[in-house]
């Protein structure tokens, strides 16, 4: 009789923990490109960098991370306490 | 163009603006109608505050100086906020279960309440703040200067900034300072900062916008005019980069501003779940543009033009005064807000921690009735308020408004960012000690004053030029910005690494090598814990005070265990009057108190429900705690009762007890006497039967056999006599004719009556002249059937041929022992009480007649003349002792 309730909570806790884990891994992920040498990657054949390529690389991942912050939080929303 | 009399007016216009918004946000908060400015977009809009005037002005300027140097800067705060869920949550979640209103409040809190910690963070943070207030003061004077370029106006920067100090604590103090909330919120101020982070947006994408389109002719030039103008760097990725980075993500969270609007005004988790995303995307928009006005305005202005001032010299160059109007009023919001809100965050700190535990000691010692705290609390904070900016003035005046925005900036990040390791720890370093915090703290922060903050004096405060050259005394080895002689060129990534490595090194050691006092792992379980906390109580209800749960302790606890318990908690936090603060630990107790006395599941529910914001009131709980009273005083009488009839229980029980014993003893009685009545009985009825029907008996026959029936009737109405006899004297209602006599009177009376058979037996009574005269108040006759039958029994069990009685009288203790010493075969130790039974006789008895009765007779008169009668040991013959009362 409780095996699906026990089940379902366990697929739930399973699912939520998942969730926690994805979230620590936007900060380590943004840390790695973000703070790291490939950052210097963009070097013109004049050994000066390319400009465009370090705008486009710094504020699409920035991008990317805001994306993915802004799903997480949907996700992650449910756990948080409200007055 | 414009003048200064025009932006000095829209400056005015838009300061009652912003007082306006203020002002209505306050009455909707006071309402509790707070609708949208209780949404996590004001939330997130107001953690803007942390994009300054050095964001506004001095990216600019950066990104013309260094190039992408200046992301740094956002990049870090960028990574802290999409991981909230392991870090801000934590603290905000803290923040908001221990009611912490400041930084130095929460490190204080956590290492077991010590005041000298919030001290000392506190003059850290004013200390670390104060550069950063003065690079407002300084944006704002250069940005009115722009105006009054070439005007006759005689205003000096100095003067400017003194106007704009004095307006700006005006500010504060009007806004910051109107009421003392709980848990120091500030609704009107909030509103007033996420409309200026409006206004700095619109007004840096607007002169961004303008920029890209308007003057470098889209965005495929501005992006050529970039690659031509801005510093070109081998490569992004450097030391610096790394330092920047880690240096804003710090800053972020231990900015005294930044944790004031960060945990202090959050009145909800999920707004930290917007602002996850949400600010990281202001950040972007604030950057986006920043690199082609840096990069315009170096194509476009004369060489020499200050880079800080492109945000708005642009517009002015161009001619668009409405534009360069707006981008006025983003450096000034920008300005401003940050400048209100470390006002109000470091007064908090400074009025709560240093201000109101002086006057503590001092008025409240004198006089412990008085009670105006709220009055001095409010007070300190304005002359805080006042006296932080004053400093931030006089920084600004002392350091000459010469450096670039920038450096100032990262003096400030690095000051306050020594907080960081306690911090840390305080969330998840169970070992982490107060000793330990203090020692790391103090050393960061000596270490940042000697290699960072003095030294941007520039060698004219404190430290002097030739100290910053050549070290102190001329020790090379320590050298401000080459400490240990270790040659880090950048002076600043010098000073974060020596300040935060040592703090961070001291913090272990020290840390490791003290141990917590209780109070400190108390708090230590609570701030690691929390989430494990939080799930029992959720958010603590500003409507519960500590009188209405000491009522409901009262009515669970009783009066006396309560007083005695909240006392316990006043002394613990260091309040020797008045009742506790409340937290967790008093609520934790309380619970389990109640448990005590309603049950763990009610306590937890009543306790939750009280801190809780459950639709019952204190009120219904107090109601429902009298009730629970009744129900405990009700149930206690019953237990009472219940108690009684046990008792009356076990009485009865016993009572029926002694009847069964006493109905087997009167049957056991009864078939004895009808066993004794039969053998006479079956005699006489025989003999007389003979009597009857033989009528041809001699005379010789007929005398012996109506002898035997006469004996036997004789002997039967003896029987019943004794029994009779017996049965009175047991019962006390025996008649007794008491006179005065003496001992000898009695004695010869009885051996006048038994002289007859002790002379037939050839037995010989000696009677021990000692005390025989002894005067008794007693019944003669009774006494002597006593003693006749003690005689008789000597004589009648004897088996000598000249039986001897020995009668001996001896006084004691106001009684007189008479003792009747034979020689016969004595009595087995084993049967002298079983002799007074009735009907009992000795199993070695011979030739005896009586039925038993005579000593249960003697014993029971003796025991009716207030004597006794025992048997006593005897190695020869048997030996009885009277007892009687002498007179």
């Amino acid at each position: 009789m409780n095996d699906k309730p026990i089940a379902q909570r366990d697929l739930s806790r399973r699912k939520q923990r998942k969730r926690t884990e994805l979230s620590f891994g936007i900060p380590v992920i943004a840390v790695c490109l973000l703070v790291s040498p490939l950052l210097n990657g963009f070097t013109t054949e004049s050994g000066g960098t390319n400009f465009s390529g370090v705008i486009v690389y710094i504020f699409g991942i920035w991008g990317a991370l805001i994306l993915a912050a802004f799903l997480m939080s949907r996700l992650l929303n449910s756990d948080t306490v409200d007055d | 163009m414009l003048s200064f009399n025009v932006i000095a007016t829209i400056c005015v216009l838009y300061v009652c603006v912003l007082f306006a918004v203020a002002a209505l946000a306050e009455r909707r908060a006071r309402q509790k109608k707070l609708g949208f400015l209780h949404s996590p977009l004001v939330y997130t809009l107001s953690i803007s505050v942390y994009c300054t005037a050095w964001t506004f002005y001095g990216s600019v300027g950066s990104a013309a100086r260094n190039g992408f140097e200046f992301l740094t800067i956002y990049l870090g705060p960028t990574i802290v906020f999409v991981g909230w869920w392991w870090f801000l949550r934590k603290l905000v979640r803290v923040g908001r279960t221990q009611r912490i209103t400041s930084i130095a409040d929460l490190i204080s809190s956590r290492y077991g309440k010590s005041n000298a910690l919030a001290v000392i963070v506190t003059l850290m943070a004013i200390l670390g703040s104060t550069p950063y207030i003065a690079l407002q003061l300084q944006s704002l004077t250069l940005s009115f200067a722009v105006f009054t370029e070439g005007s006759t106006s005689e205003t000096t920067p100095a003067i400017t900034a003194l106007f704009i100090a004095i307006g700006l604590a005006a500010f504060t103090i009007f806004f910051g300072t109107r009421n003392l909330d709980a848990n120091e919120r500030h609704h009107g101020v909030v509103t007033a900062i996420a409309l200026e982070a409006v206004v700095k947006l619109v007004a840096l994408i607007a002169v961004g916008i303008f920029v890209v389109w308007g003057v470098s002719g889209g965005p495929a030039n501005t992006l050529t005019l970039m690659e031509a103008r801005l510093p070109d760097t081998t490569s992004v990725f450097t030391p610096r980069w790394v330092t920047l980075t880690f240096l804003s993500a710090t800053a972020i969270i231990c900015l005294p501003r930044m944790f004031q609007v960060i945990v202090v005004e959050n009145s909800a988790e999920k707004h930290l779940a917007t602002a996850s995303w949400a600010f990281p995307l202001y950040l972007f928009l604030m950057c986006i543009f920043v690199m082609p006005i840096a990069a315009t305005g170096l194509n476009i202005l004369p060489e020499g033009s200050n880079p800080d001032l492109f945000v708005l010299t642009i517009p002015l160059a161009e001619n668009r005064e409405a534009l360069a109007a707006l981008a006025f009023l983003g450096g000034f919001s920008s300005a401003t807000s940050m400048v209100i809100v470390a006002a109000i965050a470091l007064s908090t700190m400074a009025s709560n921690h240093i201000v109101l535990p002086l006057w503590l000691y001092f008025v409240q010692r004198r006089n412990p009735e008085s009670d105006d705290v709220r009055t001095v609390l409010l007070r300190s904070r304005r002359i805080s308020i006042a006296v932080i900016l004053g400093f931030g003035y006089l920084y600004f005046i002392l350091t000459g408004g010469t450096t670039a925005l920038a450096s100032i900036g990262l003096v400030a990040f690095l000051g306050v960012s020594q907080v960081l390791p306690a911090l840390i720890g305080a969330l998840f370093w169970r070992n982490a000690t107060r000793i330990g915090a203090i020692c790391g703290i103090t050393t960061g922060f000596v270490i940042w004053a000697y290699t960072s903050f003095l030294p941007s004096f520039g060698g004219s405060f404190i430290l002097s030029q030739s100290v910053l050259q050549n070290g102190p005394f001329g020790i090379e080895f320590l050298r401000p910005q080459a400490l240990f002689g270790v040659d880090i060129t950048d002076p600043l990534i010098h000073a974060v690494f020596w300040s935060l490595f040592l703090n961070t090194l001291v913090f272990l050691c020290t840390s490791l090598a003290t141990s917590s006092s209780p109070l400190e792992r108390i708090q230590t379980q609570q701030f690691i814990n929390v989430y494990a906390q939080s799930a029992q109580f959720r958010s603590l209800n500003e409507g519960v005070t500590p009188e209405d749960l000491f009522i409901l302790a009262q009515r669970i606890l009783g009066r006396k265990d309560a007083g005695a318990l909240f006392n316990i908690f006043s002394q613990k936090q260091g309040r020797p009057n008045g009742l506790p603060e409340i937290n967790m630990e008093l609520l934790q107790t309380l619970e389990r108190e109640f448990a005590g006395s309603v049950g763990a599941a009610t306590a937890h529910s009543m306790i939750t429900q009280a801190v809780g914001n459950q639709a019952i009131t204190v009120e219904d709980l107090i109601a429902v705690a009298d009730e629970t009273v009744q129900v405990i005083e009700y149930s206690a009488q019953l237990e009472e009762q219940s108690a009684e009839l046990t008792k009356s229980a076990n009485e009865l029980r016993i009572a029926n007890d002694k009847l069964t014993t006493l109905s087997a003893q009167k049957d056991d009685f009864l078939s004895q006497v009808s066993h004794e009545l039969r053998t006479p009985m079956t005699s006489i009825r025989s003999f007389s039967g003979i009597l009857r029907s033989d009528e041809q008996l001699s005379t010789q026959e007929l005398q012996y056999f109506s002898g035997i029936i006469n004996d036997e009737s004789q002997r039967l109405t003896r029987l019943l006599d004794e029994i009779l006899d017996l049965s009175f004297l047991e019962s006390g209602r025996v008649k007794l004719n008491r006179s005065n006599t003496t001992l000898k009177k009695v004695l010869n009376s009885a051996l006048q009556a038994t002289q007859q058979t002790n002379a037939n037996a050839n037995a010989e009574v000696i009677v021990d002249d000692t005390s025989i005269d002894t005067q008794l108040y007693t019944d003669v006759d009774r006494l002597s059937q006593v003693f006749i039958n003690l005689v008789t029994n000597a004589v009648k069990y004897s088996d000598k041929t000249a039986p001897t009685l020995n009668i001996t009288c001896t006084p004691e203790d106001g009684n007189l022992n008479i003792t009747f010493h034979d020689n016969g075969p004595g009595i087995p130790k084993d049967e002298q009480t079983v002799i007074f039974e009735k009907f009992s006789k000795l199993s070695n008895a011979t030739g005896s007649t009586g039925v038993g009765l005579g000593l249960a007779i003697s014993q029971e008169i003796m025991r009716n003349l207030g004597g006794a009668l025992v048997c006593l040991d005897s190695s020869a013959g048997a030996k009885f002792q009277v007892t009687i009362p002498i007179k």
